[in-house]
């Protein structure tokens, strides 16, 4: 039993925010359906096609964001913690690695109702990403600071607007 | 001026175009993700209010305020619907001797799960988070309240032809039998529907996002980006005597701009101050109410307010609005783009749109200029509206404060049946003489509302002259048409349209665009620069007076039509059909 959950769970990502149901997880609770910045719609782990010694993690959150939906586009939210959890190890209680994203916005120019103007960008969105190794029970490190202007452009913006790559598990 | 400079320098490192785009991006969507933290609570985000006459019951006034921005019909397995501890509220001002509202209605949702063994929304005939709501009414500021609906069904989501008329689901005749039933009438006698719809607002959000292209340049697939898409409505129709502050009928009117018929609506969301997030998965709200979400004037928080004012602008009522945010209508940003002096050159979408600089040789009302202060104190003032003894310095209140006269009034005030309010059509040329009325929704005892007077007849909408240009088509006509050339008061066709309240088929967008453009000022005899005023055969229907009238942002109606009937809007878009 231990041999197969060995083999089967070596890798198991779990995320903080609700995970059930249908589409993926896209408005899947009653609660969470209310609350759509902090609503995890999706998560994969896969080892990546082009580097197979790594593997890619991805967790989506805000569900069904208009493209249009401005003027105060989609981001992420602040006063959030954004959570990739990971187990990997059936001895150890609790997760073995944390990824912990949290975001910061700022208004560059609040004397206009425009939210891109001039090389200054409103509700401009930064983040932190920390790792904890010891199932969150002490003090993250930070990893990566903010990265200064537009690491990830706010309309119309993906979400990978980093280049870098997450760190080798 | 720091402003100013920021532009100059833009224009010339080519970037002023992504800057305009954006200006138009945050005109249009009514009032949809308005102000950066309401944008985060969708349940209370307030997004269009409408308030006219009704066409087919016109002792009545109908009331809509919608809520929650851009539904996906098919956003299951929890569908939207109305939030819970949220105080929803619509406030009407009738009486300018009175502070604050004089009547208001609150509606509050309540939600239970009839089967929590599923994870459907509907299944066997049983409905989970079924919502029901409580309307409230105030007749004394908000002190006290009483029920006048309890247990009121809002319908479920259109989710599809298994949940909404299958024998496994509600068995219902048609999604529509669900909003009949729907229908309700307060112990009051208002006539009233809570419940999804289409989304009536309407707008080329596509076209406009990309770089304020509206209309579109060089291209013809505009659409309406709210297009397929649900919104919540709370829909209340209101007796005119229960609303006059007399309890008038509307015969009782002294004429059809009779300003004792004049009420002032304004729409707001609130929610409690402090929101606990139980370890056990449950949320509990505690504390005073807090206003989260207001909306009046269609656009005032998106195309006027800058971004760092926007949730202070929420947080506010008609009747504490901040002093300082009166300079973004006296000198509002989007003239900027209207105006060749300035940075008009960078919007070609806008070509049409320029303000008079130079209006009967004398008065300009660009950005930052006088407009008429320069005749402050003149003889010529006495007895209009312009005259501090009539109105004080509401309308004249300084220099440099150039569209206090036209936009000011249009939206924080109301716009008086008094010169120079009144039509060119009469005034042999001096805007300063008694002309033909047009409007009087003059209503000046608070600040952003949607103004009505009541009195005015009903336009059918199956009417030949029925215009979505509202009071801008009114005033065309009695400038123009024959039929009208007098001064007397009469009924023009769409004087009951927007910016006398606002009907659903009303282009607000088109309207205000015009209006920042000066087309206000020219109805009332100050014509565009070229007019000649010393060209006594001149025409002052001038080519820049018609391409104001004929710019077009390209998207004129909803994508659906609105139904003759209560509650008008047209039926939420169903789940299964909806598409992207």
């Amino acid at each position: 039993m231990n041999a197969i959950i060995n083999k089967f769970c070596t890798l198991v990502a779990c995320l903080l925010l609700g995970a059930t149901s249908f589409a993926s997880s896209h408005r899947e609770a009653p609660l969470i359906a209310n609350d759509p910045l902090a609503d995890n719609t999706d998560l994969y782990a896969f080892r990546s096609p082009d580097d197979p010694n790594t593997v890619t993690i991805i967790a989506n959150y805000v569900p069904l964001q208009l493209p249009h939906g401005g003027p105060n586009y989609y981001q992420f939210g602040e006063n959030i913690r954004y959570e990739i959890h990971i187990d990997n190890d059936p001895t150890t209680a609790g997760d073995d690695i944390i990824y912990r994203f949290t975001f910061s916005k700022s208004l560059s120019d609040p004397s206009t109702f425009f939210n891109i103007r001039l090389g200054l960008e409103n509700l401009q969105t930064t983040y932190t990403m920390e790792r904890s190794l010891d199932g969150g029970a002490t003090v993250f490190d930070t990893h990566l600071m903010a990265m200064g202007t537009s690491i990830i452009s706010a309309p119309f913006g993906s979400v990978s607007g980093r280049t870098g790559r997450f760190p080798r598990l | 001026m720091r402003n100013h400079q920021t532009l100059i320098k833009g224009l010339l490192v080519g970037a002023s175009i992504v800057i305009l785009g954006m200006t138009q991006a945050l005109l249009m969507a009514s009032s949809h993700r308005e102000a950066p933290l309401i944008a985060n609570d969708p349940l209370a985000d307030n997004t269009d209010l409408y308030a006219f006459r009704s066409p087919d019951d016109p002792s009545t006034v109908t009331l809509i305020a919608c809520y929650i921005p851009a539904e996906d019909a098919f956003g299951g397995p929890n569908y939207h619907s109305f939030g819970e501890n949220i105080r929803y509220e619509i406030h009407i001002d009738n009486d300018v001797n009175t502070t604050g509202d004089d009547i208001i209605y609150r509606a509050t949702f309540s939600k239970v799960n009839e089967d929590p063994t599923t994870f459907f929304n509907i299944r066997l005939g049983q409905q989970n988070l079924k919502t029901t709501y409580t309307l409230e009414r105030s007749t004394d500021g908000g002190q006290t309240f009483v029920t006048i609906v309890s247990n009121g069904m809002v319908p479920p989501a259109n989710i599809g032809p298994r949940s909404i008329e299958s024998p496994v689901g509600l068995g219902a005749s048609g999604y529509d039998a669900l909003i009949s039933a729907a229908i309700t009438t307060a112990s009051t006698g208002e006539k009233v529907y809570c419940g999804p719809s289409d989304d009536p607002f309407f707008v080329d959000l596509g076209g406009i996002f990309d770089l304020g292209n509206s209309p579109r340049q060089g291209t013809t697939t505009m659409r309406d980006g709210l297009g397929g898409l649900n919104t919540h409505a709370i829909v209340i129709q209101v007796p005119i005597a229960t609303l006059q502050k007399d309890n008038k009928t509307p015969n009782m009117a002294a004429n059809i701009l009779d300003g004792d018929f004049v009420i002032g609506v304004w729409a707001s969301a609130s929610r409690m101050q402090m929101r606990t997030l139980n370890t056990d998965g449950t949320i509990t709200e505690s504390g005073p109410w807090v206003q989260v979400s207001r909306l009046g004037m269609p656009l005032t928080n998106e195309a006027v307010i800058p971004i760092g004012q926007k949730d202070d602008w929420n947080s506010r009522t008609p009747y504490n609005e901040n002093p300082a945010h009166a300079a973004y209508f006296y000198n509002p940003e989007l003239a900027l783009y209207m105006d060749d002096a300035l940075f008009g050159g960078a919007v070609p979408s806008f070509a049409a749109l320029r303000i008079q600089r130079k209006s009967l040789g004398a008065f300009d009302f660009g950005n930052g200029n006088d407009g008429l202060f320069g005749l402050k104190g003149n003889p010529a003032l006495a007895g209009t509206a312009l005259d501090d003894a009539v109105f004080g310095t509401l309308l004249l209140p300084g220099p440099g404060q150039p569209r206090s006269v036209d936009l000011w009034p249009a939206f924080h005030t109301g716009v008086p049946n008094v010169i120079p309010y009144q039509l060119a059509t009469g005034k042999g040329g001096n805007p300063l003489a008694a002309g033909k009325p047009f409007v009087n929704n003059f209503l000046p005892n608070g600040g952003d509302m949607l103004r009505l007077n009541m009195a005015v007849p009903v336009t059918d909408r199956n009417d030949p002259a029925f215009s979505s240009m509202g009071l801008i088509n009114a005033a065309v006509r009695g400038l123009t048409d024959t039929a009208f050339a007098n001064t007397n008061i009469e009924f023009i066709p769409n004087m009951d349209g927007f910016p006398n309240g606002r009907r659903l088929e009303d282009d607000v967008t088109r309207i205000e665009l015009q209006a920042v453009a000066g087309v206000v000022l020219a109805a009332v005899g100050l014509w565009y620069d070229d007019y000649s005023p010393e060209n006594p055969e001149a025409s002052p229907v001038t080519n820049q007076l018609l391409n104001v009238l004929q710019y077009s942002t390209g998207v004129e109606t909803n994508d659906t039509p609105f139904k003759s009937s209560f509650p008008y809007l047209a039926s939420p878009w169903r789940g299964t059909e909806a598409g992207q």
